[in-house]
């Protein structure tokens, strides 16, 4: 066989592989193969590297759990990354204005203020906190009102689905019923 | 050489095989957890000869969000829910052919193979001859109780396949007929 001489030299001879051998036969290496035999026993050992059955099935259920894990926490990043971006866009107000801190009465009396304006701005301040409470608050309200409205769409969606799915299931129930009903009719006749 | 090459592609082998019974093992866990959910996706061959594709997957979720947007005081809608209580999945494939004959029974074999399991037993089987029409209808009793319908229904352009896991009342089912004002599945035209 032409392929054993390749492999080991035994066989007929190809003359092919003659020519090769010609040409590049020069190169090869001076070593002989018993001088290689340690390399190739070190590779064959490591080729030959088997792991114990339960080690796979772990290692293959260990993937499947991380990669049920990964898709898990990608869906609700993309679910919550939605109706963020949704809620920033029903909201495009401007930042909140820094809280102003009424100075230390009786401070250093760099921003001192005279006694008569200090409940002026007082509630000049409680208006602003009032304000800010309010506008929080229909910032919740709108975001409360986008997620039913989100909901609803979903929920109305779903109902659709399970009317098609309904009708679908029961004109075939009918048609099967109406058979039947038939066929008792045509029965004591035939 | 030779040996260290060959075992290596063995070992490659066995953990392809292993991976292998493991995606199916998960699915048979899968099943088992539902053993009156069918795979349906082997119906999916039929996608690209048909003309109309109707495929609807509810869950146990899906619905309970479907029902609470049905109202009890709508007539109608109450029935729908008090038919639909307890059923934990519908499944729908449905498939619209422009012509006649571009599917045979072979199509719809793999749901029939899994319908042979000793769970399911056939409740009524309809054939019209005339009309080319076949209607089977499966159940699945556990406990006395139904508790998975399956329905294959073929006509010369249609194949429907429907699968409710859960406890049904059939005749709650048909009842239901007439009930819904959403126009039928249409194929050419011609109204089911």
């Amino acid at each position: 066989m032409k392929d054993d001489y390749l492999w080991d030299k035994s066989g007929e001879p190809d003359p092919e592989i003659e020519q090769l051998e010609n040409l590049l036969g020069g190169l090869r290496s001076r070593r002989t193969a018993k001088d290689l035999m340690p390399a190739v026993e070190k590779l064959s050992r490591k080729g030959a590297r088997t792991f114990p059955k339960w080690l796979s099935v772990a290692a293959a259920v260990a993937f499947v759990l991380l990669a049920l894990g990964v898709f898990n926490v990608i869906q609700r990043q993309s679910v919550k990354q939605f109706s963020d971006s949704q809620f920033v866009m029903l909201n495009p107000t401007s930042p909140e204005p820094p809280v102003e801190v009424a100075a230390p009465a009786g401070g250093s009396g760099e921003t001192s203020q005279p006694e008569s304006e200090k409940p002026l701005a007082a509630a000049a301040q409680n208006e602003k906190r009032t304000s800010l409470e309010t506008r929080r608050r229909n910032i919740a309200r709108k975001r409360e009102a986008f997620l039913n409205r989100q909901e609803q769409t979903e929920g109305l969606m779903a109902k659709e689905q399970l009317l098609k799915a309904l009708q679908i299931t029961s004109s075939n129930l009918d048609i099967v019923q109406k058979q039947v009903q038939g066929d008792e009719k045509q029965g004591p006749s035939s | 050489m030779k040996e260290a090459v060959m075992k290596s592609l063995a070992n490659r082998a066995i953990k392809l095989a292993l991976a292998a019974v493991l995606f199916t093992l998960a699915s048979a866990i899968v099943q088992a957890q539902e053993p009156a959910r069918l795979q349906l996706t082997m119906l999916d061959a039929l996608e690209p000869r048909a003309d109309q594709t109707l495929n609807i997957t509810m869950d146990g979720k899906v619905l309970q969000l479907a029902l609470r947007f049905l109202s009890d005081k709508k007539p109608n809608e109450a029935k729908i829910k008090e038919a639909v209580a307890g059923i934990r999945g519908i499944y729908v494939k449905r498939f619209g052919f422009g012509q006649d004959n571009l599917f045979t029974a072979a199509d719809v074999e793999p749901i029939r193979s899994q319908l042979r399991s000793p769970l399911w037993s056939q409740l009524v089987e309809v054939r019209s001859k005339k009309e080319g029409q076949n209607i089977d209808v499966f159940t699945m009793i556990e406990g006395g109780k139904i508790n998975g319908v399956a329905i294959i229904a073929m006509d010369r352009r249609q194949v429907t396949v429907v699968n409710i896991v859960g406890p049904v009342d059939v005749d709650k089912l048909t009842e239901l007929r007439g009930n819904f004002g959403i126009p039928d599945f249409v194929v050419n035209g011609d109204k089911k």
